[in-house]
Order: structure tokens, then sequence, then C-alpha cells
């Protein structure tokens, strides 16, 4: 093992020992901060406006699936899934999930199927509600931006693995509140240019924790940025010669 | 019991499965080499059979906006024949030599010209946002992104004299020091973003798989 | 398990229905729970109302309802029957009183409206069958209660039976009275006190003493005749209080009465207590306490839902004292009434609190006694109010210090420790039910909640944004896309963009990765050396990598290597035989080149790949890789000299790069990408000090390069590279207008 492969595993026990400790101390209920984040920071009201309007919203989680370079981004983008799907589907207004991979649908199926368990209703859940579009990226765009524009959808919001071809998707959402997270650059240039609320790179990795505040995701979230703070420190050591 | 079925197996499983395949890289020796080879191959082929759930996935969707006909069922309709036919000829295709020429003949002048057209209107529509950028933002950090923008795309072109030199240049300028210096430390952040996720699977603490 | 009656399926332990068939699966409806909101009987075991779905178990309630068999039902206690004999009470009178019970509290339950979702859940949980009886849909219970009140109930707990009670009853009750009673309680203040006040005070009332000595005479029999009824001496044990077990008889008095409170209590409370509570003022005078309206609101909001359900608010404190009283006179009932020096139970001191409580409220017609005693109370030691009255007491009420002491255990010595009784368990926990149950998670949700109400709304500048006419916005996109097309068109209208030096080699900052890749073709590939080959492209990338794979592969073709395709994209392989027929003679093929088709699983799939590339079929025949020559001597990645990513997607060509170092750090690895990737795949550059990748061709602009360092001239590849650079043109200008157009604030501003 060369120095940098020690440095990465020691980054790596760095990373979940923090996990444990802020994890049990976010167990305990302590007060986290998490910084806001206006692309999910709109979502919970979009929900509701959903619930008023009684008109779901989209969600479209990109075309990464499980098992490839993706699949962080992917389950990144799942858990904004999760931080609405309970309130969603008690609304009785489910989100309309489009994914481009089917490993992804799967997941996502599950994740409504248990929001409708856990109120209670499980005859609620309705698989068609996620739909697997097509494995092609741009395909894919295509298929999402015609659900946000013809399924009288009342919000889009978009996290997951994205190229340039989101922009589709927030064309065919133009006019109403677009919420979007990816960690790509060709998403985010996309995406800029798009009227949208964007969340960019890591912050995507906050979804859960703003949603959802599962103290695991709070923990996460700040050992993340304890790490960056880590690296930030090593890099400019490295950059004054000192390392 | 009930508690073991849905939490504890499904997690010890996945759990389990992510430590067997990571001593695999971390101590490539035979038994863990060949457990972490297995696990691939299991995990090759969980993907595959989503794919088949995704097919009819799409199949039940469409099925449904047609049984309901929901607005645009007609799109559905063509939908969901097409893909049929798409099945049968590419299955054909992999089955009997003959039917080779057809499926090849499917996907070079119907698939292909399709998903290729596709991607090209996406020029179009990032055309079409850039030239609307700043209705709806006015800011200088929108000003300062077209700008940008602008450098590398006239910086690609190569323009003849001292202006296309100076232009190449300033984007190379820009690709490498301030895009990569952005780029990197967005993958920073991305790459500890992913790692966190990874501790999170790995240790069990997330479990998109478990259903309590 | 449980299996289902009707089809035999077996399902979870806690099914409300069959999953199979959907048959109900618990018992009939007497067992049943009643939804508290919609009426609805449900199945005994259900948690949720089939109905309305609300919630019939309060979400912490298991282990009480755990505790529930213990609670006396009324047979156990008519077995003891304490009271009985002494009062003589004709066993007919009682379901008169019973049925006005139920009458009342079928009333009572209407006014009241079903109380909150856990109420139902927590009756059940404490509430012994008897209360059930009481609730009017339950028919059988009357029956029960019927045969315990008869062995059971004292007359006097009868007689304090609801206010509702026609006036014949009351009647006949008095009638019923004993002798004893009947002469102690003078004539006006059984009217005063309206019918339900129970004989007993009333005959306490007139002479203070008499009515002591007298109340002695009562009170012991039950002491002898009782001995603890079996299901106290259950509850105790299963309590775990020692206290219960040992305890004299007269806490037996005490018990049942707390144990069948239940009825005498309604009784009592519908009655309006209060009559009960002046009798005793008067003649006790030890009345200290606070009128009844104080001590019911704190009460009240102690009180377990099901018996804010069971009573009409006025008499809500009375019901409540019962229950609490259970523990209290347990213990302590003993001292008091039993005082072997035949003390009288009755005090002066010992006027019950409960009775106080009882006193009038607005909605009943008060008996006059208060003011009688009040003065008289001064005089009363309140020390000597036993505790199990002082128990009955509102907690919360200000200003009275006597809550009982613990006499044992780890309390010792505290004042208002909470009894042991399993009533008074439960209704603890339903009061506490909220700050149990709350997980974590929710709080954080409650929490998110409460802040995005409080947070302002973010980024009003959407509402005034409104869409613009549909017509509008596709007009502007048709007008674009023409334009686009027309710059891309330009080229072959002979309209050429004036290019700088070498021909169109666009950036000659892509040369030294393109040059690395072409040295590391040249340095690694020869005849018959096996290069694998990955088509990470579909047909929406095709156009453009379909240029740079070209001119790789014919470099490598051409330096006598053999081709290893494969492709983790399921249009891969039909791309990959679209390239080959390009490139290959059809008669060479077969020797030179090997499709193996698409692999799925991303990540996975490749480092499964990886490792065994000959175990693959190949595509589209699906005979083993291993038997096709151009594959000879190739089981794995180890055995290639080198690794082209032709890569559309960025993640498909890293996913690539990293899974291939990884494993064979010292297998090269050379890509041709779509001009997009580029950003992302330059980091992994060995330029860049990464070290995966050797050398880098992007797009058309690098294919030229590329074609340009083998002396290769592609007047195809001119053409396309003129035509991206008229619509690079074209966008750059949209561009600048719109920066013009929108900044000067004009159209649509």
């Amino acid at each position: 093992m060369g120095k940098a492969e020690i440095l990465a595993l020691l980054l790596i026990l760095l990373g979940l020992v923090l996990l444990a400790l802020f994890w049990a101390r976010a167990r305990r209920r302590r007060p986290v901060y998490v910084r806001p984040l206006s692309a999910f920071d709109q979502i919970p009201g979009e929900v509701g406006m959903a619930a008023e309007a009684g008109r779901p919203l989209h969600l479209g989680l990109g075309f990464g699936g499980i098992g490839g370079s993706r699949t962080a981004t992917s389950l990144a983008g799942l858990q904004v899934l999760e931080g609405i799907a309970d309130a969603a589907v008690a609304y009785s207004t489910p989100p309309v999930v489009t994914v481009g991979d089917p490993t992804l649908m799967l997941l996502a199926q599950d994740v409504l199927r248990r929001a409708s368990g856990r109120i209670g209703a499980p005859e609620r859940y309705d698989p068609a509600s996620v739909r697997f579009v097509a494995a092609d990226p741009v395909v894919y765009a295509l298929g999402a931006s015609d659900v946000v524009s013809h399924d009288r959808v009342m919000g889009n919001v978009l996290a997951g693995a994205y190229g340039e071809e989101v922009s589709f998707i927030t064309a065919g959402g133009m006019g109403m509140r677009q919420m979007a997270a990816a960690d790509q650059l060709r998403a985010v240039s996309a995406l800029y240019p798009a009227d949208t609320f964007l969340a960019v790179g890591e912050e995507l990795y906050a979804a859960g924790a703003r949603l959802s505040r599962l103290p695991r995701y709070l923990a996460s979230l700040k050992v993340q940025d304890l790490l960056r703070l880590v690296v930030i420190v090593l890099l400019l050591l490295k950059v004054l010669g000192l390392f | 019991m009930e508690r073991f079925g849905k939490r504890i197996l499904p997690t010890a499983v996945a759990v389990g499965a992510g430590v067997l395949t990571l001593l695999g890289y971390l101590l490539p020796v035979p038994p863990f080499t060949t457990v972490r080879d297995e696990m691939v191959q299991w995990a090759v082929i969980v993907a595959a059979f989503a794919f088949i759930l995704g097919f009819f996935n799409v199949l039940r969707v469409h099925l449904g906006r047609l049984a309901r006909r929901a607005s645009g069922w007609g799109y559905s309709l063509v939908l969901i024949l097409t893909a049929l036919i798409s099945l049968l000829i590419t299955a054909a295709g992999l089955v009997a030599e003959p039917a080779r020429a057809a499926s090849d003949w499917w996907f070079g002048y119907v698939l292909y010209p399709l998903q290729a057209a596709a991607a090209g209107l996406v020029a179009i529509v990032l055309a079409f946002s850039a030239f609307r950028l700043l209705r709806h933002r006015r800011s200088a950090e929108t000003l300062f992104f077209l700008v940008a923008a602008l450098v590398v795309l006239l910086g690609t072109t190569p323009l003849p004299g001292v202006i296309g030199e100076r232009l190449a240049a300033l984007r190379q300028w820009w690709m490498e020091v301030p895009a990569m210096a952005g780029m990197r430390g967005f993958l920073i952040g991305v790459g500890l973003g992913t790692l966190l996720m990874g501790l999170r699977v790995i240790t069990g603490m997330d479990r998109p798989h478990s259903d309590v | 398990m449980i299996s289902c009656p009707k089809c035999g399926v077996a399902n979870p332990e806690d099914s409300r229905s069959c999953r199979a068939c959907g048959t109900p699966l618990s018992g009939g409806e007497e067992a049943g729970r009643r939804c508290p909101m919609c009426g609805a009987m449900n199945p005994a075991d259900s948690v949720v109302c089939e109905q309305c779905q609300a919630r019939l178990v309060p979400l912490v309630a298991e282990e009480a309802a755990e505790a529930q068999p213990e609670v006396p039902s009324g047979e156990e206690v008519s077995g003891a029957e304490p009271f009985s004999e002494e009062v003589s009470l004709p066993a007919e009178e009682e379901p008169d009183w019973l049925t006005e019970l139920r009458a009342t509290m079928e009333e009572a339950e209407e006014e009241q409206e079903p109380p909150v979702e856990e109420a139902g859940p927590v009756a059940e949980v404490e509430v012994p069958d008897w209360l059930r009886e009481l609730t009017p849909s339950a028919p059988p219970p009357s029956e029960e209660a019927e045969g315990e009140a008869e062995t059971e109930v004292p007359e006097w707990l009868q007689e304090s039976a609801p206010e509702a009670a026609p006036p014949e009853e009351e009647v006949e009750r008095e009638s019923e009275v004993p002798e004893w009673i009947q002469e102690v309680v003078s004539p006006e203040e059984e009217a005063e006190e309206t019918a339900e006040v129970p004989d007993w005070l009333r005959e306490v009332s007139p002479p203070d003493a008499s009515v002591e000595e007298e109340e002695v005479e009562a009170a012991p029999p039950p002491e002898g005749e009782l001995e603890p009824p079996a299901w106290l001496q259950e509850v105790s044990e299963e309590v775990g209080g020692g206290p219960f077990v040992g305890v004299p008889t007269e806490e037996a008095e005490a018990v049942q009465p707390g144990a069948e409170a239940p009825e005498w209590l309604r009784e009592i409370a519908e009655a309006v207590e209060p009559p009960s509570t002046p009798p005793e003022r008067e003649a006790e005078e030890e009345v200290s306490l606070p009128p009844t309206e104080e001590a019911e609101e704190p009460e009240e909001a102690e009180l377990p839902t099901w018996l804010l359900q069971a009573v009409s608010p006025v008499e809500a404190p009375a019901e409540e004292a019962p229950t609490e009283a259970e523990e209290p006179e347990v213990r302590k009932g003993v001292r008091v009434f039993t005082s072997e020096e035949g003390v009288p139970t009755l005090e002066p001191g010992e006027v019950p609190d409960w009775l106080k409580e009882l006193a009038p409220t607005d909605e009943v017609p008060l008996p006059v006694p208060e003011e009688k005693g009040e003065e008289e109370i001064e005089g009363l030691a309140p020390a000597e109010i036993p505790d199990w009255l002082e128990a009955l007491r509102p907690r919360e009420e200000g200003g009275t210090p006597e809550e009982p002491v613990e006499t044992e255990g780890v309390l010792e010595g505290l004042r208002g420790t909470l009894p042991p009784s399993p009533a008074v368990e439960a209704a603890e926990r339903a009061v506490s039910i909220p700050s149990v149950t709350a997980k974590p998670a929710s709080i954080a949700r409650a929490e998110l909640f409460q802040e995005l109400l409080t947070r302002p709304i973010i980024s009003p500048r959407r509402i005034e944004r409104r869409r613009e006419r549909g017509v509008g916005l596709a007009i502007q996109r048709l007008i674009i896309g023409l334009l686009l097309l027309a710059a891309v068109l330009a080229p072959m209208a002979g309209m050429w963009l004036p290019v700088g030096e070498g021909g169109g080699s666009a950036a000659p900052a892509l040369l030294p990765d393109v040059q690395a890749a072409y040295t590391t073709v040249e340095t690694r590939v020869h005849q018959g050396t096996p290069v694998l080959v990955s088509i990470e492209y579909g047909p929406s990338e095709a156009e453009e990598v379909d240029l740079v794979a070209q001119t790789l592969l014919r470099h490598i073709l051409d330096r006598g290597g053999r081709l290893i395709l494969v492709s983790t994209r399921p249009e891969g392989p039909a791309l990959a035989d679209r390239l080959l027929s390009a490139l290959v003679e059809a008669a060479d093929r077969e020797a030179r080149v090997v499709n193996l088709g698409y692999q799925p699983g991303q990540a996975s799939g490749v480092q499964g790949l990886l490792a065994n590339l000959a175990r693959r079929p190949v595509y589209p025949a699906g005979v083993p890789a291993s038997e096709m020559p151009a594959m000879e001597g190739v089981s794995s990645a180890e055995d290639v000299n080198l690794v082209v990513v032709l890569g559309g997607q960025d993640e498909d060509v890293l996913t690539w790069i990293e899974q291939t170092s990884a494993r064979y750090p010292d297998l090269p690895v050379v890509a041709g990408v779509s001009a997009r990737v580029e950003v992302s795949a330059s980091p992994y550059l060995e330029r860049a000090g990464a070290g995966a990748l050797k050398g880098l061709v992007v797009g058309l602009p690098g294919a030229t390069v590329y074609q340009d360092l083998r002396g290769e001239e592609d007047r195809h590849l001119t053409y396309y590279l003129q035509s991206v650079m008229w619509g690079q043109w074209a966008v750059a200008a949209l561009m600048a207008v719109g920066m013009v157009v929108f900044l000067a604030g004009g159209k649509g501003r």
C-alpha cells in the first residue's frame, strides 16, 4: 500500500469513528444544525401544495442504478423520496417517480410500499407510481419530461444521476416550481440555466438530513462536513509543503 | 421473529455481502477473491432480472393508462406495440440467425435514428435555456456563467489570427485552472458524500433493503 | 400463528383479517372493541378500526393490556361479597339502577362524543369487563354487572346511582335501605341530597357522633367477613406490591369498591356525587377541601380517557377517585377503618376527599350541605383523613398537602407517589403516551415541520414570473432550433468557417493527451495482441463517439491487434456490430474480432467481466467465448495488453478506468470519449498525476488530431468538425443576443 492508500484508509476509519460518535449523539436528540438548502427546503411545502391540489409531484431519480458508479448518487436521490414519501402517501398524493434503471425502480417502489404500510394503508401503494422509463439517459429524460408536462403533476423534483439531457425535464416543467439536486457537473451546468432551486454536488447527500432528519443522516452530514475540513487542511498542508 | 425476518436478516445479509466483497479487495487471496467474484456474479444476475421487471413495469404503467383512457393513451398504445415488436424482433435475432437481419434493420433504421435525433434535441434545449437565462435570473453570478460559457465555446472553435489564439489560450487556462479547481473541489465533496453513503450502507445504518 | 377459519391460511399473530381471503380473524363482536371514532365494533385484537382506521389501542398499551386479565372481574369480586350481607340488598333492585346507569352512560357517551383515539384502547386495557358491560353496545356484560352488583354492591353504593334514576327508584331504595339507616337519615336531607346520596351518608348527616358510630358499625362487619378477594390477591402478587398481600380486611373493603368501583362510582358520578359530599361535611366537618369545581379540572386532565368517556364531565372527579383510591385504600385504609380500638371508620378527619370532590357542580342540583359543614371543617384534623381518601383527591389541587405518604419500598416517605394498581398504571400510561411513543425520527420530522411553518417563504420572485404564452415559447424554441439546424448544415452548402492552422486541428490543447493515446497504442499493440474494447455509448452519443472509435480501432487493427468488444449498455452490442462492420472485412472478422455483448451490473459487471473474459457467451450466437479464435490465450483481463474505453457518458468511462486500474494497475487504459466527458475524465489522466488513464481522445477535435498524427485525412470528419463549429458559433451568438436582450430589460420585462 502506498502513501495515498494509507491516507485514504485512515480517512475512511476516521469517517467510521466520527460517524459512530455523531450517530450516537444524534440519537440522543442533541440538536444538529443542518445548513439550509433551498432545493430541499422547498420540497415539503411542495408536497403540501400537491396534496391541496390533489395532483402529485414528479420525482425524477435519474438514470443511475444500484451497482455502478452512480450507486451513491442514486441512493442519495432515494433519500429525497424517503423524505417525502410518508407525507405524500398520507395525503394520498404519492409522487410519480421516474427512474432510468430498473434496480432503482425496485428500491423506490419499496420506499413507497413501506410508507403506505407505516401510515396503515398498505392498499394505497401502487407499484405503477414508480415508472421505469428507459435505460438510455436521453430517452429517460425525454420520457420523464413527458410525465412532467402531460401528467398533471404539481411540481418537479429531480435528484440523482443526470447528465445535460436533464434540461429536457426542466424544459417540460417550465412554469412550475422545480427543485433539483445533482452531483454531476454536466447536470449542474444544464440545471443552472434552467430555472430551478438547485443543490449542487455534495449537497445532494444532505437530502436525507434535510428532509427526513433521521439521526443517521444528520450524523452522516456532520461527518461529511468534518472530513471535508480535514481534506482541506491536508491540501493546504500539501501546498505549503508541510506534508 | 418478524423483526428478524424483516430487519435483522436482510441487514445481516447486506452487511455480510458488502464486507465479504470488500475483503476480496483488501486481501486478494483465494478464499476471499473467490467469494468476491461469486458475489459480483450474483449482483450481475440480479441486475439483469431487474431489467425484466423494468420491462413489465413499462407495460404495466402504459396498459394502465390505456385502460383508463388517460390523456395521451394513444401514445401509450404505440409504446406498448413498439416495445413488444422490439422485444420479439430482438429476441428472434438472438435465437435464429435468419432473423438477425430484421433485428439489425430494426435497430439501425428505427431505434438508432430515434435516439440520435433525441440526443440532437438536447443541444436545442440547452441553447434555448442559455438564451433565456437572463430572463429569469439576473445576477452577476449569471452573467459570469454566461461569459465563461462563451469563452469556452468560442475557444473551442479555432479562429484564425491573434483573437483566435488568445481565445484558445484563455479557454485552455480556463479549463485547466478555475474549471479544474472547481471540478476537484466538487469531486472531493461528492466523493466524501459517496464515502459516507457507503459507510452507512455497509454498517447497516442505512437499510434501503429492509422492511422495518 | 392464527389460521383462518374460512380458508385455513396461516396468518401472523396479530392479523386482523386473513391475508388470503380477508375474513376477519378475531372473535365475535361481543369481545370486540368499539371504535371511539365511528362506533363500529372491531375484533378484540384489532389495533386499527376496520371502518375508519382510527387507532383502537394506544401505541404503548400492549403491556397494559397484558395486565388486564388480572383486573378483577365482577364475578371474582362477587365471590368476595364484602358488603352484600351486611347491607342485605335485594338483588332485584340492582338491575334497575344498572339500566339507568346504562342509559346515562349512553347519554354521556353521546354528549361527550368519542374521546381521543386512545380512549378506546385505554379503556380496554384497564377497564375490566364490568366497564365494558356498562357500554350500551355490549349486552352480555350487563347481566354480569347485575350479578356483581347484587352480591357486592353495598346498598349505599347503589343508592348513589345516577341522578337520572327516576324518583320511584329512590323511593324503593329508601324502603330497601336498612332500617337503621333509614332511621338515621332525616327526611329533609334526603330531599336535599337528591336521590343519589348514599343512604349511609344520609344517615351520617344528622348527628355527627351518631353517624360515626353507626358507620363504624357498618364498617366493621365487612372487615371481618372479607378476606382479600381472590382477584385482589392476584393483583397484588402480579403487581408485586407487598402491601396488597398482607392487607387486612378493611383494605378489602376499600379495595372492593375500587374494583367494582366502576358501577357504583359511575352511579355516583352520574348521580352527581356532590350530594354525597355534603352530608359528610355536615357530619364530620373535616371537609377542608375546596369546592368540587377546582378539583375537577385538574383531575380531568389526568383522567384516563376512558373515564372521561364514561363520566359526564361533572362527575369526572368522582370516577377518577376510585381508581386512584384503590391502592391507597389498600395500604392505609386498614388503619383508618380497622381501628381495632373500635374507632369508627369515619373519623371527622376521614371524610373522603372524593366525597368532597363530588360536591356540587354547575349542572348538578347540589345539596346544600356544604355551608353547614364548612365551619366545622376547621375543627377537624386534616391528618386524620384516611389516606385512601386523600388519595382520591385531585393531585393538582392547590393547597392540599395531604397526599398519601408512601409507606414502603423505595419511595418510602415520599408524597404523591403513584399507586401501583393496574388501573392506575394504565391511566398513567395513557396520559404519558406522547412522550413514550415519540421516536427521534418523528420528533425530528415534527421539528422540521415546525421549522417549515415558521420559515418565511423563499423566493417570492417565482410568483410574479408567469408563463408567457405557450405559443411564444414554442415559437422561440422553433426559431432557435431552425437556427441551429441551419448552422449545422452550413458546411454542406459550402460555407466553411475559417479555421486555424493544421486543417482543422481544433485545439492544440488536446495534443498531449491524444499524443499519449497514440503512443500507447503504438507501443502496446502488436501482431495478434488482444485488446479489450468497451463500447460505452448508445445511439444518443454514437454520432460523435463513433468517429473517435473508428479512428482508434482502425489504428489497433492496422497494427494487427485482436479486438474483444464488450458493453455495459444494452444497446452496446448492436452498436459494436455496426462499428465492426465498417472496420473489418467480414471474412477477417472471426479471427480478429469477438463481440462479447452486453454485460449487466455496471461496476460489478465490469469487475466480473474482467475476471472472467473467457466465460462469457459471444453475442449474438451464445457460444462460449473461449471457443472463438480471437479469444485465444485470453481468459481474463490479465491476458490483455490494452484496454480501450469508448464512451459517451462520464460514469461509464470512469467506471472502466477505476475498475481496471484498481485490479490491474499495470494494464494501460486509453479512452476515446465524447467532448462532454472531457472535464470529468481528464483528472484521471496520467499526465494529471492520477496515472490510471494513459491517453485521451476527446470528441471530433481529438479524432482529428489523432488522424493527423497517423497521417490520415478524413474528409468526412472535416465536415463534421465544420458543422460542430458552426453550431457552437450559433449557440454563442444566441447567448450573446439573449444577454443583450434580457439585460437591456427588453422583451418580457
